[in-house]
Parts: C-alpha cells; sequence; structure tokens
C-alpha cells in the first residue's frame, strides 16, 4: 500500500495555490484583489500563480468592468475542484496515518511558501 | 516544488490553514441578515391579511347550544383571532362581534337581548353544528405574496449583487435562480389552482411561508451555513406547528380548521421569528467584521 503522500499534486500542493483553489471552491467567483488580500500575495505573484492554474485547467479568468473600474475574476473548474479534493484528501489521509502510527511523527518539511509559479 | 518528505505535522497545519481560509471566505461572502429581516418585516406587514374575523352562520337553537358551539370553535381556534357570527333567521341581519376564548359565554359576543330571541326562535330541526362558513377569500395573502415575494427575492438578489461586487466574493448564480424560479413556480401554481391538491384555500395562504422557509434551508446550503439551515428548519416548523394541521375530525368539519391555520398573531410570531434570527446575525456580522 502506497504512502498518502503520493497522492500529493505538486501543482496544487503549493500554499499559495492551495489557499486560491481553497478561496474559489467558497465561491461561484472571487475577485482578483481579494485573493490578493486574503493570501498576502503581491499582484505579480498572484498573477503567475493564476496563470500556472489555468494553464492545468483548474481555473477560469473572467476579465470586464464594474462600472468603469476593470476587474479580474477568477472561478474553479470541475478539474480544479476534483484536484482540491484529491489534495484535501491526501493530506487527512498523511494525517490520519500518522495518528495511527505509534512513534514519532514522520520527518517534516514545510509546505512550500515559494512564492514562484513553477 | 517537492512533496517528498512532507511531514504529517504540516499536513495538519495545511489543513488547519486551509479552513482558516474557508471560514474567511465564507464570512466575506455571507450576507443571509437581509434576507431574514426582509422577509420577516414582509410576513408582520403581511399579517392582517390572514385576519380570521370570519362570518359564521350557526343555527344554534338556543343559549347554551350556541356558547356550546362557541366554546368548541374557541378551543379549535386557540383563542386568537375574533370571529362574528349570525343566526340564520331571515329577517336577522344582525352580525355580533364574539370573542373566542376557552369558556366563551354569548354575552361575550354582544349579542343584544333581541338577537338572543332571535337565535333561540331558530328551528329547532336544524343541528347545532352546522356551520356555513364564509371563507376569507385567499386572493389578497395570495395576490400579496406574489408580488411582495416576488419583489423581496430580487431585492435579495440586488443586495448580493451588490454585495459581492463590493466584497470581490459572489456564490453561484444557478442555485439563486433555480432556487427563485421553483419556490415562485409553486406559489404561483398552488394559488392560481382553484382547489389546491392538499385541501384548502387556507392551506394556499400557508404555502407562501413554507416557500420563504424552503428558500432559507437551499440558502443555507449555498451559503454552507448550520446555523441558517437550523433558522430555516425551525421556521418551517414553527409555520406548521402554528398552523394546527391535524387530521382529528371535529364536529365542526374540516373547514373550521382551516380558519384556525393562520392567523394575524402567528404570522405575527413567525415574522419576529425571521427579524430577530436576521438581527442577530448582522450583529454577529458586525462583531466579525470588527474583530481583529
Amino acid at each position: 500500500m502506497t504512502h498518502p503522500i503520493h497522492d500529493l499534486d505538486d501543482l496544487v500542493h503549493q500554499r499559495s495555490r492551495l489557499g486560491i483553489l481553497v478561496m474559489l471552491s467558497e465561491g461561484g467567483r472571487v475577485q482578483f484583489s481579494l485573493l490578493q488580500d486574503n493570501l498576502g500575495l503581491s499582484e505579480g505573484n498572484l498573477s503567475r500563480h493564476l496563470t500556472t492554474l489555468e494553464a492545468a485547467g483548474y481555473v477560469t479568468i473572467e476579465k470586464g468592468y464594474e462600472g468603469r473600474r476593470p476587474r479580474t475574476w477568477a472561478r474553479l473548474t470541475n478539474e480544479g475542484r476534483q484536484a482540491l479534493n484529491q489534495e484535501v484528501t491526501a493530506l487527512k489521509a498523511i494525517v490520519a496515518k500518522a495518528e495511527a502510527r505509534p512513534g514519532p511523527a514522520t520527518p517534516k518539511r514545510r509546505l512550500s511558501h515559494g512564492t514562484a509559479a513553477t | 516544488v517537492s512533496t517528498s518528505e512532507f511531514g504529517s505535522v504540516d499536513a495538519a497545519d495545511a489543513l488547519t490553514e486551509l479552513d482558516r481560509l474557508r471560514r474567511r471566505t465564507r464570512r466575506q461572502r455571507r450576507g443571509f441578515w437581509f434576507p431574514l429581516i426582509l422577509f420577516g418585516l414582509l410576513i408582520l406587514a403581511s399579517a392582517p391579511l390572514y385576519s380570521v374575523h370570519e362570518t359564521v352562520s350557526t343555527t344554534a337553537e338556543n343559549q347554551a347550544d350556541l356558547t356550546h358551539y362557541l366554546r368548541a370553535l374557541g378551543a379549535m381556534l386557540k383563542q386568537d383571532g375574533d370571529l362574528r357570527v349570525r343566526s340564520t333567521a331571515p329577517a336577522d341581519a344582525a352580525v355580533a362581534a364574539c370573542s373566542i376564548g376557552p369558556d366563551p359565554q354569548v354575552g361575550d359576543c354582544g349579542l343584544t337581548a333581541a338577537q338572543t330571541r332571535q337565535l333561540r326562535t331558530l328551528a329547532p330541526a336544524n343541528p347545532v353544528f352546522h356551520p356555513q362558513t364564509k371563507q376569507p377569500s385567499p386572493a389578497r395573502a395570495a395576490l400579496f405574496w406574489l408580488v411582495a415575494g416576488t419583489a423581496g427575492y430580487l431585492l435579495t438578489a440586488a443586495f448580493y449583487r451588490r454585495r459581492a461586487i463590493r466584497r470581490g466574493v459572489a456564490t453561484s448564480v444557478r442555485v439563486y435562480v433555480t432556487t427563485g424560479v421553483g419556490l415562485l413556480a409553486a406559489v404561483a401554481a398552488t394559488t392560481a389552482a382553484s382547489v389546491f391538491p392538499l385541501g384548502n384555500l387556507v392551506i394556499r395562504q400557508m404555502v407562501p411561508l413554507v416557500a420563504i422557509g424552503i428558500g432559507l434551508v437551499i440558502l443555507a446550503y449555498a451559503e454552507r451555513s448550520f446555523a441558517l439551515a437550523a433558522v430555516g428548519t425551525a421556521f418551517v416548523a414553527a409555520i406548521l406547528a402554528t398552523s394546527g394541521i391535524n387530521t382529528t375530525p371535529t364536529p365542526l368539519g374540516p373547514t373550521y380548521l382551516a380558519l384556525a391555520f393562520l392567523t394575524p398573531y402567528r404570522l405575527a410570531f413567525l415574522g419576529a421569528l425571521l427579524l430577530a434570527a436576521g438581527i442577530a446575525f448582522a450583529a454577529a456580522e458586525r462583531v466579525g467584521h470588527t474583530a481583529p
């Protein structure tokens, strides 16, 4: 039986991108500025993460206007939702496996805080 | 970014952080205090339309029978609401306002001595319990809800749209449109039907209220809110509880049960219920918004 760590998706498994997917899963669509505020990202970083997620087919980007103000909205696709669910399931499985096993926790490496889109 | 050697502590931290972010986004998106307050006020405004000031013809042949009749009626109406009693004597056009309570008296009904006499002269062959009610027309309440319910729903949609623009997060429009069209169709269909499949005119007046309750439960699902789901469920339960629906046969027949379904007082209670919940949610949102 493989360790649930192998179910983690490198593309999704990144702090900011995971955060983006979670926020989008909670709203029909979310504005760029709110993503930026809640995730504490610079405009450039957020743009790069969104481009990566869009290229993977996990989000769609809509550009438009509210009145005269230009707005950018992001929306989660079905594939994105599926990827997020899979990631959360894998994370829960890792925790559950560690809790079920006596002794020290597995060697740890922090969840990547990298800002560059890979 | 590698996932190798990702630790369980990290996984737990990540889940906690995601949960925090999820809750924060939900808080920013939610605004259900608005529909609760709005529909609470609409229900309060509709209360007078549910008046049970009814004209009932009775063939009670004497004062004792009439008292007995009123007592039974009062017990069914559970004390709220008034009733107008009219004798069926051909020459008697008098209508007396009558308070309905646990122990009603003919005197309480404001019957004059002449009216009481007239009641006593009714044909003894007629049964005491032979009420011929003139049901209240449900048209006013039905029309009110078709207009006010639709307007309330559109106002709620406008509120959410405006809020989505201001806050930057919107829920799925599809859920709102589907729910709105579905509920409006249900209310319109039951209103238009000359005979509602489940019963009578008064039930039709109840349908808009149940539709509001169902709308709240669907909103709770869309907003992922157990608290709102609890309010919606409690509201529907309160409608059913206060409407006094039961199938117990009574000597007065089902039409009197229908009369007892919804009264202004009960409507006021239902409206106050939503209003109180809306104010509580608005206060909670304000506290959450100003919290560090």
